[in-house]
């Protein structure tokens, strides 16, 4: 798939994301907004409703993550290029018409980064369901401690990927590793799309990992 | 990683018989370089953060803010050196292995005394990364424990 319908795509899955969950329906007239006002009040004299505010932060950013990272580790999965490069053996003779194929999974690099998406978007749907399932009591501990392994694997994949990605588009001479992105062009632009992705979902781990820590500042003894 | 440098004959292509002394170092890859910058910023970072908890321990006034901004800041690096750790293991991987779908040559049989500092630099970092979420865990349990007061 090449680069820009790739890019359309994520941008479509973040726009939708973005409709749903930030549109406003049927306004309220001022006599309900009162009510709300007084149930509000007599909702936070019995429980910190701050938290539900947090709680739905919460939600947003690991949808986030799961669409990220699921459209990061589709776009790796699918990365495959052939092109036909000639080859000159001999002066006199024609030059030869090789095929060569382009894979993600010839890279390890990139075996890694689409593990490591698909570990995340698995643990995005999994903390998504655990977490509207058991509203009241979350274990809140056990989330913190997987965002941040998830975090970290997620960042050393993105790493790993631009580190092997640089090499294959610029070469590294005192190795006499050689360049490969002139030849495979729609290959690496859709690797480097795939690793913006998983770099947005990065963020969006880190963040989740934030959100709890100010949820947990807020709520402590200042 | 940056005291690593290994000196080693190799035979220049097209003379036969002629040998040239090749040098390998870290400042070879733009990969290793950034796992040296990105390690040296998370040092000071822990250097400078070491001396303002000393000094919360002494004179314990705003505690709770200074511990909340620790623990930012320890996210944050945690992230960078995930990265460094991926990068230089990811390029050090191939210089062990080689490539032959893209025609990389493996380098470590040559260098052999270079590629073993770099994958020690690079568990070590490793173990730093693993260090961090340590603190952050504890950071979190002492919030934790003071919410039930």
């Amino acid at each position: 798939m090449p680069f820009i319908q790739s890019t359309q795509l994520s941008v479509t899955f973040l726009y939708f994301f973005f409709f749903f969950f930030f549109i406003h329906t049927n306004p309220k007239t001022r006599a309900e907004r009162r009510m709300d006002v007084v149930k509000d009040v007599k909702n936070m004299v019995k429980d910190e409703s701050p938290r539900r505010g947090r709680s739905r932060a919460d939600f947003a950013v690991r949808v986030l993550g799961f669409v990220v990272t699921l459209v990061g580790a589709v776009l790796v999965g699918i990365d495959k290029e052939t092109t036909t490069v000639s080859v000159r053996l001999v002066e006199t003779l024609p030059p030869l018409h090789v095929s060569v194929t382009a894979k993600w999974h010839y890279m390890s690099a990139f075996v890694y980064l689409m593990v490591s998406n698909a570990i995340a978007c698995s643990y995005a749907a999994a903390s998504l369901a655990y977490s509207s399932i058991n509203k009241n009591k979350i274990n809140a501990f056990a989330l913190i401690i997987l965002d941040l392994i998830i975090t970290s694997m997620m960042f050393s994949a993105v790493g790993a990927a631009i580190g092997v990605g640089l090499i294959g588009r610029s070469g590294n001479s005192h190795v006499k590793w050689n360049k490969v992105c002139y030849v495979f062009g729609s290959f690496c632009h859709q690797m480097t799309a795939a690793i913006v992705m998983s770099l947005l979902g990065c963020f969006a781990f880190l963040g989740l990992v934030l959100l709890s820590l100010l949820k947990l500042y807020k709520t402590s003894s200042a | 990683m940056s005291t690593a440098k290994q000196t080693e004959l190799a035979s220049v292509p097209g003379v036969p018989g002629a040998r040239v002394s090749l040098a390998a170092k870290f400042n070879h890859s733009p990969a290793f370089i950034y796992f040296v910058a990105a390690l040296c910023v998370v040092g000071l970072y822990s250097i400078i953060t070491t001396l303002a908890s000393i000094s919360v321990i002494l004179k314990p006034n705003h505690r709770t803010i200074f511990s909340f901004f620790f623990v930012l800041g320890d996210v944050v690096m945690l992230g960078l050196t995930a990265s460094a750790t991926g990068t230089a293991g990811g390029v050090a991987y191939i210089g062990l292995k080689g490539n032959s779908h893209v025609g990389w040559v493996k380098v470590c049989n040559v260098y052999d005394t270079f590629c073993k500092h770099i994958g020690s630099a690079v568990a070590i970092s490793l173990f730093a990364a693993v260090v961090l979420i340590a603190l952050i865990l504890l950071s979190v349990f002492s919030f934790h424990t003071k919410i039930r007061k």
